[in-house]
């Protein structure tokens, strides 16, 4: 049988196969990996009542064009980029129909920084390690362990389900990516009793900024200070969302593609919620941290997950 | 006493102690196995190193109440004297190593600094048994310690941005073998020809935190003989 898909024709700066990321393999020191924004990757599968750890398409500031090669289903979620099918505007956060020959173009990104392209039974894609998560820097899931280049085909099976048309995501889930402030919310941990406080009111008090050098390992913020009692510490585990201050005071957020490992002291942990939204929004944004208590964030994360099945 | 301390929603950080030791890193080998085997499925990841191990535990399964009081019990369990007979804890490793010039570009540079003959290093280098104290940076990247005060250096001033796979190096008080070419900033002393990590192979990596190493010196031609076998 011939395999078939979507043939990729324009890529995109950086579009990557991921599932939900890559577990029990930190102690060999394989990061996590996975979809950045969790929220909009979930209802992407949601839409299509796919597994929420189906492989799907993260497309990083738009620009991809694909062609079809068998009729099938598709979900659009997460940053808007003037998503379009054989040139005609198609809208976000829902399900559309596609057949042999159509062209689905993703233009340059107007909110937000990721979007993301499920299919009905996921991208077929021989897993690495338990998981088909792209980590360009180990060379690990995906295609070849490397992001989407063009001529690439991204099989899918062919759908038959057609009771999902007209499915979309209600617009109250459908969040802010220019938020005017991010609020993110912090659960104490790690090294928190090593800051005076004063040092954890000025970073709880504070308007941080997003740099531009941030990516999928960490998100760099740029404002006042934050001085540990510790300058380093011996290198440990690093969770999903911790922020880390290193020598110059300016905090760094772990996020899915970050080091095992490392030896800043870390004030905290961001929930994750929270870092799904952070993941969309662009340099320049502000955020501000407060704290939540360990039993409100594992309520709200356990929501999350009941919610799609996880 | 350890002490256990949240590290996020669904993570906690178990410290052993304040300082890096032999002693403390088997320990922790030890711990990270009766952890694995007896929280199962309620570990989503484990990673020892240096002092702690983190524990990424599954927020659907149990809360962190029960986290903790698992683990708790766990580490009453006490060390055996013995520690090597754990199944794969603290296993013994050893690994060839050509010190040859031609695939240690940093050997002569650092008899100079040291004032050590390249014997001298070879033999210092080999003659120790070391730890894995960490893995990270790349996977299966053990930092190995503790190296033999005459040979720490600084890393590099100018990391190189591509170390050839299989380098053995040295920085501070580690001695690491590069499992994958990546880009580095410690000093390549030699070459070993045993693949550390190999996604088609069961276990994937050589070495596991906790694990002692020993090296052990090849000729050249020793070398070539088995990279081109493949070990």
């Amino acid at each position: 049988m011939q395999a078939l898909g979507f043939t990729v024709i324009k890529a995109g700066a950086l579009s990557l196969l991921q599932d939900r990321g890559r577990f029990g393999y930190q102690n060999l020191g394989l990061t996590s990996g996975g979809a950045m924004d969790e929220h909009a990757a979930c209802w992407a599968n949601h839409l299509l009542k796919n597994h929420p750890d189906d492989a799907l398409l993260e497309i990083t500031f738009g620009n991809v064009e694909l062609e079809a090669q068998l009729p099938g289903l598709v979900a659009v979620t997460g940053a808007s980029c003037g998503f379009s099918i054989n040139g005609e505007d198609r809208e976000n956060w829902s399900v559309h129909e596609v057949c042999p020959g159509d062209r689905l173009h993703f233009g340059w990104m107007r909110e937000g920084t990721r979007t993301y392209l499920a299919v009905v039974g996921g991208f077929q894609v021989a897993p690495e390690f338990s998981s088909v998560s792209t980590v360009v820097r180990e060379s690990v899931g995906g295609i070849a362990g490397r992001a989407v280049a063009v001529g690439d085909l991204l099989m899918y099976p062919e759908a038959d389900s057609t009771d999902l048309q007209h499915a979309s995501v209600p617009f109250r889930f459908r969040p802010d990516y220019n938020p005017s402030a991010l609020h993110l919310r912090v659960i104490a941990g790690y090294q928190y009793a090593a800051f005076s406080e004063d040092e954890r009111d000025r970073f709880f008090s504070s308007i941080y900024k997003v740099r531009p050098e941030s990516d999928r390992m960490g998100y760099r913020l740029a404002g006042p200070s934050v001085e540990p009692a510790l300058k380093g510490i011996y290198s440990e585990g690093i969770a999903f969302g911790a922020v880390q201050i290193p020598a110059d005071g300016q905090p760094i957020i772990l996020m899915k593609d970050r080091q095992t490992i490392g030896g800043y002291p870390k004030i905290g942990t961001v929930l994750p919620l929270d870092l799904f939204h952070l993941s969309q929004c662009r340099a320049g944004t502000e955020v501000i941290f407060k704290l939540i208590e360990l039993d409100e964030a594992q309520r709200l994360m356990r929501d999350f997950y009941r919610f799609f099945g996880i | 006493m350890a002490e256990i301390r949240t590290a996020g929603v669904d993570s906690i950080i178990v410290y052993f102690g304040d300082q890096p030791s032999e002693r403390l890193i088997a320990e922790i080998g030890f711990y990270s196995h009766k952890l694995q085997q007896a929280l199962g499925s309620r570990v989503v990841d484990l990673v020892p190193s240096y002092t702690s191990i983190l524990i990424h535990y599954d927020l659907m399964q149990l809360g962190e109440a029960e986290i903790r009081q698992r683990v708790v019990r766990v580490l009453e369990t006490q060390v055996p004297d013995e520690l090597r007979c754990a199944s794969r804890g603290g296993q013994q490793v050893e690994l060839p190593v050509c010190y040859d010039l031609s695939v240690a570009p940093d050997l002569q540079m650092l008899s100079e600094q040291t004032g050590l003959t390249i014997d001298e290093i070879v033999r210092i280098h080999s003659q120790k048994t070391y730890r894995v104290f960490a893995i990270g940076f790349s996977p299966g990247f053990g930092y190995l310690g503790e190296l033999d005060a005459r040979l720490r250096v600084p890393r590099l001033a100018t990391p190189r941005t591509e170390v050839p796979a299989g380098s053995v190096a040295i920085a501070e008080q580690s001695t690491a073998v590069y499992p994958q070419s990546t880009p580095g900033g410690w000093w390549l002393i030699g070459r070993c020809p045993v693949p550390m990590f190999d996604k088609r192979r069961e276990p994937q990596s050589v070495i596991e935190v906790g694990d002692e190493v020993r090296f052990y010196p090849i000729s050249l031609a020793e070398f070539n003989r088995l990279k081109q076998t493949g070990c």
